[in-house]
């Protein structure tokens, strides 16, 4: 035998040795007690050669190690803060050597099945953000589970079997994901399946296989080494004889931990080759006195199959078996439950109390870190950097909001962590639960990365765009979770996954104003969100789509889509969808395209769809009133009208809604629902409390505030109190002027609605001036061809011929009478034309048989809104 | 991987800095070229101190006097070594590197850890060696001869299979990996503590307790496993055989590594 020379015992001995020297110096040392004497003496003298091994403080790139948190077996891992994220990690520091012949091999094998892992965002996969060299070692940088405790530990407080299955399914989910990426764990068992505080299942230690998987011995490893690794009691049978692992070993260890928590025992037992290969060729024992369903049993004999192509295809299909055979024996299971099941569960609740509690303290960590105090800030600064007049103001309101959105968020996971954790819900309810809260927070992000960027456009939406994020509060219906087409799982899943935060872009981009970014990117995402595969998604993009071109005056397109989606929503049994879609429809085709059948038919689908009871005082079912209501109104049914959105206003109320832009908007239309029917007072009343809703929520000078208080004064005249009504008009356009500019488009609701005024008091001068200005900001902005322009150049012919200009006018009314008849006015205005034109045609002498039918018109008009009109037409006919 | 000229010069660079001189930059370049084939970033400035050693330079050797010498002594002293024994190994450790066949022990020395550590144990080696006579390789066969541990031994004893303690315990030693073996017996035999082992693998005290651990358990369940497929021993007497293992193999393992270990008797 050669002794090692001095360099190399002093380079050992200073810890500079890696690969082949090292094993060389180790094998020596095994043996030759003299070196390892020297060795043991030059340890007491010399100092190791440097640093190099992590420690406390050390920095690695952006991360500060801090402490030790664990070691396997090819390293060690720390936490370590990650300066630039602000969050903690685990570094997982790979022995810069390690001893056996292909130990390297393996290393190399590791780091890139690391950087494979890194691609696979899967929530039941232990996250790897990244893989670094430090000074020869190689670190990976990985999520940190926090408060997170193992199956195995788990599996020793013998819980329900349901519960048990659960969580291994998601495992199996976890599993199925790597395997995708072409990831083989290689080391399944209960100890590498945590549960974090947050109650989500993450499997672990991914590729960190023993030495002997890559050196595996050609006979018997467990005659070898099965006492001291332990981890031959999960290996499938063709590992025992040497075979390299694969999915169908990954799947046998997963049947083994699986069996093991449910029947607290191996289904394996015997320690020599020979024996344990007979044994799995025997089967697992039964499971029957355990409760355990046979269809899970069933599931675990096929994965422990002794041929690897007898078991399941994939882990994906083990998966999906158990999430039947879960949901199958379920309800039974419950009738069974009696009394005393009950009884024992309150006491567990008791006991258990303080300490489930505290698991599910960090439940809302990931809400949480969505909405932190920078982020806050940088929404207030940019809100505040637009310069927008309304700014200042919104700022705080939009903070509030958000904060109130988010603690509902979290809120929402933090009772959905309890009860599974104690009140007895199923882990696969969490899971939908949390995937519910997960959508909403993705809607929420997007919201607030769209606040970041703001804009005028956006800080006039903020309020209202915060309002209609889905409501939090939902994620935790289990009817309405469980009965919706499940999201696949899988690699499927990861897609659907990938895809949902550019649903919530779409969204953001819409709610926020942006609508052409949104529709352009709807074209893209919803291509995505196909491919991806789950349809309450793609379903739930193309309403995003239909909305946006809907706003865009694209009514075909938006229908196209619209339907689309009802479809996809009503095939995934997604009733909240399918009925947000048939009210984008009745509003498309009710509102915009004047359509009142076509719009019936979908308040009918959306009643059929939205079931009273859930959707009572939600947002939808407030915007399917208002569209019947519009639609009622437009039919001349005011009253109706009115009836049906005091009904909802009640409900509004009882759901805590009201005090919404929805619930202002509601008010609005009931107070014009009230004037038009006649009720004028009741509509001034409900007007009032309109615009000190809008008040409140935004600010003074929100252009929705400058419309409440145009309607107010609109709704003032009506009740023919004038000169009340002034100053409404007027501080609406110094409103609008101040947001807008003095030719904005804006402007010429209120001075229309001066011109009206002035008409009303003959004062035909100040008329003919409201009106002419009017209709020069429509025509400016939009074209001649519009019906603003109609409308006001109707005015100006009725100013006209209150100034006595007979001829102007008659000119004036007869150039727009065709499209004011064609438009089918309201009643009202189109009896002031009527009245306009007779009036003109008579003081020039013209059509005396058309003018008295024009009259008879008027005089056929029931009802008191018309009484001032009808005694004017009977004043014409009696002039004669 | 033969460094290139700008490498050299920051090696230089290095050593003029640790040493306030260097080795010629071009005999350097032989002289690295010869004796390293270590990535040249990684190289310990000691390796131009002992180029210039090599060459002979007068500042390199006035250098090592008074730099090198010193630990040179403090490390025998901390050992053990009395005044005139650590005179007499800083001699040898002068005669063996500086003066044997030209300096070319000096070679021996890769540029990789300190240079003072390669100087410290070539004169740790001949301390150690005056101590123990020549090296040789070990003999495990001393295992045989062993008796075996308290109570097992007992057990053994009253079924006359005692020599299967130390057969089963040599055999699952043997099956160890060398890493393992060689820092139990480390450990064990020779008293390096998991703190001082811990830097040899660059890992925290942690891992390397966990290491002993496993491969204490290894040899444990080896022995166990060994044991209960060889005896004859079987009901209670086997199940007691099993329960002092598992209770006093700490105890026993300690002594047999020690002896397993130890100078033939």
């Amino acid at each position: 035998m050669s002794h090692p020379d001095d360099a190399a015992l002093s380079e050992y001995a200073q810890g500079d040795l890696s690969g082949e020297g090292l094993r060389a110096i180790e094998g020596h040392l095994a043996s030759c007690d003299a070196c390892r004497g020297l060795v043991a003496r030059l340890l007491q003298v010399l100092e190791p050669s440097r640093a190099h091994g992590p420690h406390k403080g050390l920095v690695v790139g952006r991360y500060v190690v801090l402490d030790a948190v664990g070691a396997g077996a090819l390293g060690e891992v720390f936490s370590a803060h990650d300066s630039t994220l602000e969050r903690t990690v685990a570094l997982k520091w790979l022995y810069p050597s390690v001893g056996g012949v292909d130990r390297d091999t393996l290393r190399a094998r590791l780091l890139a099945e690391a950087r494979t892992l890194a691609k696979v965002q899967h929530p039941n996969v232990v996250a790897v953000h990244d893989v670094l060299a430090h000074e020869g070692a190689d670190v990976i940088v990985m999520e940190l589970v926090q408060r997170a405790r193992s199956l195995r530990q788990l599996a020793e407080t013998r819980g329900p079997w349901m519960t048990t299955v659960a969580r291994f399914i998601a495992a199996a989910r976890g599993l199925a994901a790597a395997h995708q990426a072409g990831v083989i764990h290689r080391d399944f068992k209960p100890d590498n399946v945590l549960l974090d505080g947050a109650g989500r299942v993450v499997v672990v230690d991914f590729g960190l296989a023993r030495a002997a998987d890559v050196v595996a011995s050609p006979t018997s490893p467990a005659s070898k080494r099965s006492a001291l690794s332990g981890t031959p009691a999960y290996l499938a049978p063709e590992r025992w004889q040497g075979r390299a692992a694969d999915e169908a070993s990954d799947q046998f260890s997963f049947c083994v931990a699986l069996f093991e928590c449910l029947a607290g025992r191996l289904p394996f037992a015997a320690r020599e080759l020979q024996e344990r290969q007979a044994e799995v060729r025997a089967g697992p024992p039964s499971l029957a006195s355990t409760g355990v369903s046979r269809r899970v049993e069933a599931a675990l004999r096929r994965g422990l199959s002794f041929e690897p192509a007898a078991r399941w295809p994939s882990m994906g299909g083990l998966a999906d078996e158990l999430e039947l055979a879960l949901s199958a024996p379920r309800r039974q299971q419950h009738r069974l439950l009696g009394v005393g099941v009950l009884l024992a569960a309150v006491g567990l609740f008791t006991l258990t109390a303080s300490r489930s509690r505290a698991r599910c303290d960090d439940a809302d960590a990931p809400v949480r870190a969505l909405w932190t105090k920078p982020r806050a800030d940088a929404v207030r600064v940019a809100l505040l950097g637009t310069r927008h007049p309304a700014a200042e103001a919104l700022a705080p309101k939009v903070e509030a909001a958000l904060t109130r959105y988010a603690d509902a968020l979290a809120e929402g996971r933090t009772r959905a962590c309890r009860a599974t954790a104690f009140e007895g819900d199923s882990d696969a309810l969490l899971t939908l639960r949390h995937a519910c809260t997960s959508r909403r927070a993705s809607d929420f992000d997007a919201l607030v990365k769209g606040l970041e960027a703001a804009d005028g456009k956006t800080v006039e939406r903020a309020v209202l765009a915060i309002e209609s994020l889905p409501p939090a509060a939902d994620c935790f219906e289990p009817a309405s979770l469980t009965a919706v087409e499940p999201m696949p799982g899988g690699p499927a899943r990861l897609a659907v996954e990938a895809v949902i935060p550019r649903v919530s872009a779409v969204r953001a981009m819409r709610q926020l104003g942006k609508v052409k970014d949104s529709v352009a990117l709807a074209e893209a995402v919803t291509d995505e969100a196909r491919r991806a595969g789950w349809r309450p998604l793609t379903s739930d993009v193309l309403l995003e789509w239909g909305a946006g071109l809907e706003r865009l005056s694209r009514y075909d397109e938006a229908r196209e889509r619209l339907v689309e989606g009802l479809t996809l929503a009503v095939a995934a049994s997604d009733a909240r969808q399918g009925f947000a879609a048939a009210v984008a429809l009745a509003y498309l085709d009710g509102v915009d395209r004047q359509k009142p059948e076509a719009g019936a038919t979908w308040v009918t689908v959306g009643h059929a769809l939205g079931e009273p009871a859930k959707v009572r005082g939600t947002a939808e079912a407030v915007r399917l009133g208002n569209v019947e209501a519009v639609m009622a109104m437009r039919a001349g049914k005011a009253a109706d009208a009115a009836t049906l959105l005091t009904a909802l206003e009640a409900q509004l109320t009882s759901a805590g809604g009201l005090r919404t832009i929805n619930g202002a908007r509601l008010l609005t239309n009931l107070s014009a629902a009230q004037r038009e029917s006649g009720r004028a007072a009741e509509g001034v009343a409900t007007a009032k409390r309109s615009l000190e809703l809008m008040e409140s929520l935004l600010s003074p000078n929100h252009p929705d505030v400058a419309s409440a208080v145009n309607n107010l004064g609109s709704a003032l005249a009506d009740l023919g109190r004038l000169d009340e009504a002034e100053p409404y008009f007027r501080r609406s356009i110094a409103l609008r002027e101040a947001l807008f500019g003095p030719e904005a488009l804006a402007l010429a609701t209120p001075h229309y609605n001066l011109g009206e005024l002035a008409l009303r008091r003959g004062d035909g001068k100040t008329a003919l001036e409201e009106y002419g200005r009017s209709r020069a900001l429509v025509e400016q902005a939009r074209g001649p061809d519009e019906d603003d322009v109609w409308d006001s150049k109707m005015g100006e012919g009725l100013a006209l011929g209150l100034l006595g200009r007979h001829a102007e006018s008659l000119t004036l009314l007869e150039a727009v009478w065709p499209q004011l008849v064609a438009r089918k006015l309201p009643a009202w205005n189109l009896a002031q034309a009527k009245l306009g034109l007779a009036a003109s045609l008579r003081a020039l002498g013209k059509e005396p048989a058309r003018v008295a039918q024009l009259l008879r018109e008027v005089l056929a008009l029931e009802g008191p809104r018309h009484a001032e009109q009808r005694a004017r037409a009977q004043a014409l006919l009696t002039e004669r | 991987m033969s460094a290139t000229r700008p490498e050299l010069e920051v090696l230089a660079a290095k050593a003029r800095a640790t040493f306030g001189f260097s080795c010629d930059v071009g005999l350097l370049e032989a002289w690295v070229r010869e004796v390293t084939s270590a990535e040249p970033a990684r190289l310990d400035p000691g390796v131009a101190l002992a180029c210039a050693l090599f060459h002979r330079q007068p500042e390199a050797l006035a250098c090592f006097e008074e730099r090198v010498v010193p630990r040179v002594r403090a490390a025998l002293q901390k050992l053990g070594a009395a005044a005139p024994a650590v005179d007499e190994h800083v001699q040898g450790m002068r005669t063996r590197l500086l003066a044997d066949d030209h300096g070319a022990r000096l070679r021996h020395y890769r540029g990789v850890g300190a240079f003072e550590a390669f100087v410290i144990t070539t004169a740790v080696r001949a301390l150690t060696d005056a101590h123990r006579g020549p090296m040789r390789d070990a003999d495990d066969e001393a295992l045989a001869k062993l008796p075996a541990a308290v109570d097992l031994e007992r057990q053994l004893a009253r079924t006359g299979q005692r020599h299967l303690f130390a057969t089963a315990f040599r055999a699952s030693l043997a099956a160890l990996e060398p890493r393992e073996r060689a820092l139990l017996k480390l450990n064990l035999v020779d008293g390096a503590s998991i703190d001082a082992l811990a830097p040899l693998y660059q890992v925290s005290r942690a891992t390397v307790a966990r290491w002993l651990s496993s491969a204490r358990q290894a040899l444990q369940q080896g022995t166990l496993a060994r044991l209960s497929k060889d005896t004859r021993l079987e009901g209670d007497d086997l199940h007691g055989l099993m329960a002092s293992l598992e209770s006093g193999f700490d105890v026993s393992l300690r002594r047999f590594v020690e002896e397993a270990a130890g100078p033939d008797e």
